[in-house]
């Protein structure tokens, strides 16, 4: 596949999956956090792209919001971004919100983030990088990733992990990092068994074996 | 066309995206499908797998299922044959993932997908009923038919019980989500996962001498993104029509029993084959375990 072609096919599945999930809500459009990050313009590119300008709401950081709340809250500023953004996100009218995080970030970034769409969620920071030109992740997860030689070789590894199903990949970095690696997939890994959690009471239960 | 089937039959694949529980406006579709059809002068029209109720249905299926009927839908009563596909359920209330061959709107033939796929992403055994026959049929003009949908492909003796049973043609519906997009190879651009169904689709050709006509759907649902692609393979392996990848398409052919015999007659795998040798070997096999 060439670069151009596998580029256009990326962009119509993304875009597919977003107008579908569009449809299905009844919402026109999508509020992207955008936390300028090299994902979040891909996001945007792709999303635009195949939907149109219009229909993507870009939810930027509102410093002076943020202020208020790191201060109030007493809290760090970076984290009350994410949730001053995420907020906005949800308050922006007929629109169904979404995150830009990579697939490396999500796996290693603990829980998934609540926005029901994750664009890219199934683009790993290489791909991100091939895409656009540089990548992101938490602070944790970009440490990681120089710790390991860099975000090929951790990528490498987890791509034979996970897309491979390969159980000796790890072995490939430095066993302290992979056993870090280890531990932060397994974080998150309740947040990916369980987006929804909804103890099962009744005879059809919500997130269990009711999705009618 | 009303079923009179010749030695040479025109055959559609009406490659779609069947809305998920949309029973009313699929039908509508493949009325209109229909109607094309038999003014293109189409002698068999092929939908997609669960083309009148969408894939990934979970617990709405007993909503969607039909009692088994003979004639399911009196709009389906006019035009070229047809083939769709459907859940109803059987009189033990069973919910089915099935294939209908319809003639003037009667059932011609029926095919309840034998394998269900329950792993990775698909969920399907834990919803329908696991069909239990693989049988090839009488179409008329000399031909004979068997049905199989999606997974079914991929357990190459279904396609050889039916090829043993006489088939000509081999129509298979089904619902593939595209995958590997970013790891595609070097498919031109289209999805690495639909590599091995053009492997299988055309194996089962060269080794019957038998057409295969591979309808797939497209559309989104949830995260999927069907792959499309459909495609008609001649008794030689070649691929003689395929439709496009993510979009809705329609792709004719014109089939015909010489091309069948042609594709038969440098070799002789259906003629040597042996049923009683695989018949006896199984039984030794399921006998010890």
């Amino acid at each position: 596949m060439t670069d151009a072609a596998r580029d256009r096919r990326i962009a119509e599945v993304v875009g597919a999956v977003a107008r579908q999930a569009l449809a299905d809500r009844g919402r026109t459009r999508i509020a992207l956090i955008d936390d300028g990050s090299p994902e979040a313009a891909l996001a945007v590119r792709l999303l635009a792209g195949r939907l149109g300008g219009d229909r993507v709401a870009r939810v930027t950081v509102d410093e002076n919001l943020v202020d208020q709340v790191a201060q109030e809250l007493g809290t760090d500023w970076r984290l009350a971004a994410g949730e001053v953004q995420r907020m906005q996100a949800r308050l922006v009218d007929d629109a169904l919100p979404a995150h830009p995080a990579n697939k490396t970030a999500l796996l290693l970034g603990g829980d998934l983030p609540p926005e029901p769409l994750l664009p890219l969620g199934d683009l790993w920071a290489t791909d991100v990088l091939a895409l656009q030109g540089g990548w992101s992740a938490p602070g944790e997860v970009e440490a990681l990733a120089e710790a390991a030689g860099g975000i090929d070789a951790l990528d490498g590894a987890l791509r034979r992990l996970i897309d491979g199903r390969d159980p000796a990949a790890l072995d490939s970095l430095d066993p302290a990092i992979a056993g870090r690696v280890r531990e932060m997939l397994a974080a998150g890994s309740a947040s990916r068994r369980h987006p929804r959690i909804v103890p099962k009471l009744g005879a059809r239960t919500l997130c269990a074996d009711l999705y009618e | 066309m009303t079923g009179d089937w010749g030695p040479r039959v025109r055959l559609r694949i009406e490659q779609f995206a069947p809305g998920l529980c949309r029973t009313d406006t699929n039908l509508g579709r493949v009325v209109r499908a229909r109607a094309d059809a038999a003014a293109d002068g189409v002698d068999l029209l092929v939908t997609p797998e669960l083309s009148m109720t969408g894939y990934d249905v979970r617990d709405a299926v007993h909503a969607l299922a039909m009692p088994e009927s003979d004639a399911p839908w009196p709009e389906l009563a006019e035009g070229p044959d047809l083939v769709v596909g459907t859940i109803e359920r059987d009189a033990g209330f069973v919910p089915y993932n099935a294939a209908l061959h319809l003639r003037g709107g009667r059932v011609l033939h029926r095919h309840r997908k034998v394998y269900l796929p329950t792993y990775g992403m698909f969920d399907e055994g834990r919803w329908f009923g696991r069909g239990g026959e693989a049988r090839a049929y009488d179409a008329g003009g000399g031909w004979r038919v068997g049905m199989l949908v999606c997974e079914d492909l991929w357990h190459p003796a279904l396609a050889w019980l039916l090829a043993a049973q006489g088939a000509s043609l081999l129509v298979v519906q089904a619902a593939a989500a595209g995958r590997g997009v970013v790891a595609g190879g070097a498919n031109g651009g289209r999805f690495a996962s639909w590599g091995a169904w053009e492997h299988l689709a055309r194996a089962a050709a060269i080794a019957y001498g038998a057409y295969v006509a591979l309808a797939n759907r497209v559309g989104v649902e949830g995260p999927l993104c069907f792959a499309g692609g459909s495609m008609i393979v001649a008794p030689d392996g070649a691929v003689v029509a395929r439709a496009d990848d993510l979009d809705e398409d329609r792709i004719d052919a014109e089939l015909s029993l010489d091309a069948v015999a042609a594709a038969r007659r440098p070799y002789a795998h259906l003629r040597d084959d042996d049923p009683r040798l695989v018949a006896r070997e199984l039984a030794r096999i399921l006998g010890a375990g």
